[in-house]
């Protein structure tokens, strides 16, 4: 509709302009700002028509077969990418083995394992983590000494489900919630259900947390919070491969890439601060880098460090 | 600056883009309307001072329709991974500031223009011809072809309407089905590989 008064007003305007046109376009073009730009288009297309003849002449088609063959087969590499972490994690599922007591699970660098414990409740075990499962008729027992775990825990009251990380315990019932130990402090995040939780080194009463809550676990305190709604899902899209930046710092992200990724990212201190949007997958490292250096108005180098291998750094233009 | 400077600059160093924008748009931001994101993008340009400065317009066509897709992005929170991944493809892009692949996208836009302006009923092609080949103006054509000048004024806006939508349609029928490699995205690979 706008296009079709804007190419109306290009051919008045190609004729000549008269009487109270001048006003009317005047008071279309004050009416919406879109229409400036869309008599602009016009106006540009019609003045193209008249020089199409002079200078056309070449094939359409020329030089761009090559070009579509490279492109389709990046295609299919990035597909295959795409291919290869679904396949990882479907391997994860179908290696995934009922540990037995006491068993031990290191995940490396880059690696998102999902493990079916032996009371058929569900670990999904973040990169980088370290994890002993101990099991006992009492008691089901998880120690998360490092990184992150996701737990979709198996209705028992009977045998309670506690997860500990350091000082800090979680129970749960029958639920859902994710553990995540950063440095002396860590966080949990209840998706279904409800956990209590506690510090062997304190004296304070369990808390109870539900889902749709987070705990903000620090030596001698807890704070818990509300989720905004989603947050909860944008802090565990690493169970689909994913990490969600939802106005984060660049540092943050770029700390959370980190954990996931042989290949270091660093980012220039004036740039640290600055926000940035998006999801990504978790082992395109260079997407993020190229898509967040262009929403901080920075740019992309790549160099070899020694003992560090390839770092990418995200600086200043 | 006047405006007609500036219709001129846009016709020939933004609008021969547009398609291979759009392209891109549709590529990396599925879920972005493109229609609406094009549309934002000339109502920017429509209020730059000068465009003296810009000495890659094509890149700039391209950052600023970027920028509208980041606001969006930026309103909604919400962004697809796609979104995320064109983000980063386009700041890949390497100048191509009075390369060949400038030169030849506006040829190649040319070339396109006359097939649709071949493709118009028999009385606005003959407008057309006239009002490019000759240089005759409106009201010269309606004395040649002895139509009143409304007549070949109406010809000229649906002409000009067609082709604009037969623009932006192109590209929409191609990708489903061909998938042709447009050349900003082999050259945004480039750039990529390039690791810039």
């Amino acid at each position: 509709m706008i296009d079709d008064i804007a190419c109306r007003w290009a051919a008045a305007i190609d004729r000549g302009l008269h009487g109270d046109e001048d006003a009317r376009l005047a008071a279309w073009l004050e009416e919406d700002e879109r229409h400036r730009g869309a008599l602009l288009r016009a106006r540009a297309a019609l003045g193209l028509l008249d020089r199409a003849r002079a200078l056309s002449g070449l094939s359409e088609d020329e030089g761009f077969e090559d070009a579509g063959r490279a492109h389709r087969d990046r295609r299919h590499w990035r597909r295959w990418g795409g291919g290869a972490m679904a396949a990882a994690l479907v391997a994860g599922l179908s290696l995934g083995f009922w540990p037995d007591r006491g068993e031990r699970i290191d995940t490396r660098i880059g690696e998102i394992r999902r493990m079916p414990l032996a009371d058929r409740s569900v670990a999904l075990v973040n990169s980088g983590t370290t994890l002993r499962v101990a099991f006992t008729p009492a008691e089901r027992h998880i120690d998360v000494s490092k990184g992150e775990a996701w737990f979709q825990v198996a209705h028992n009251p009977k045998r309670p489900f506690v997860v500990a990380s350091g000082p800090y315990r979680v129970q749960a019932v029958g639920t859902a919630f994710d553990v995540r130990r950063e440095g002396e402090a860590a966080r949990v995040v209840v998706t279904k259900g409800v956990v209590k939780i506690w510090s062997v080194d304190s004296t304070a009463p369990p808390r109870r947390v539900a889902a749709g809550e987070w705990a903000v676990l620090h030596p001698g305190r807890m704070a818990v919070r509300a989720m905004q709604p989603q947050a909860s899902d944008q802090q565990l899209a690493w169970r689909e491969g994913r990490i969600v930046l939802d106005d984060m710092t660049l540092g943050q992200a770029v700390a959370e890439f980190n954990r996931y990724n042989n290949d270091q990212l660093e980012v220039a201190p004036p740039l640290a601060g600055r926000r940035v949007v998006g999801w990504f997958r978790i082992y395109d490292v260079d997407g993020f880098a190229a898509a967040s250096a262009a929403m901080v108005g920075g740019r992309v180098e790549r160099r070899q460090v020694p003992g560090k291998g390839d770092v990418t750094r995200i600086i200043p233009q | 600056m006047s405006s007609d400077q500036l219709v001129a600059w846009v016709g020939r160093y933004i609008l021969p883009h547009e398609r291979q924008l759009r392209i891109w748009l549709r590529a990396a931001f599925p879920t972005v309307d493109v229609d609406d994101v094009v549309q934002e993008t000339y109502c920017r340009i429509s209020r730059l001072d000068g465009f003296a400065h810009i000495d890659d317009p094509r890149r700039y066509f391209f950052r600023a329709a970027r920028n509208v897709v980041l606001e969006q992005i930026r309103r909604e929170r919400v962004v697809s991974i796609d979104a995320a991944s064109g983000l980063a493809e386009l700041d890949s892009a390497p100048d191509l500031s009075h390369s060949p692949e400038e030169i030849v996208a506006e040829r190649h836009m040319l070339a396109r223009i006359e097939r649709l302006i071949d493709a118009l009923p028999d009385r606005a092609r003959q407008i057309f011809r006239l009002r490019k080949i000759d240089g005759m103006a409106q009201r010269d054509i309606a004395m040649r072809l002895h139509i009143p000048e409304t007549v070949v004024e109406n010809d000229v806006a649906r002409g000009l309407k067609r082709i604009l939508d037969q623009l932006s349609e192109e590209e929409k029928a191609e990708l489903p089905i061909r998938r042709r490699q447009s050349r900003t995205a082999r050259a945004i690979r480039r750039g990529l590989g390039g690791g810039r």
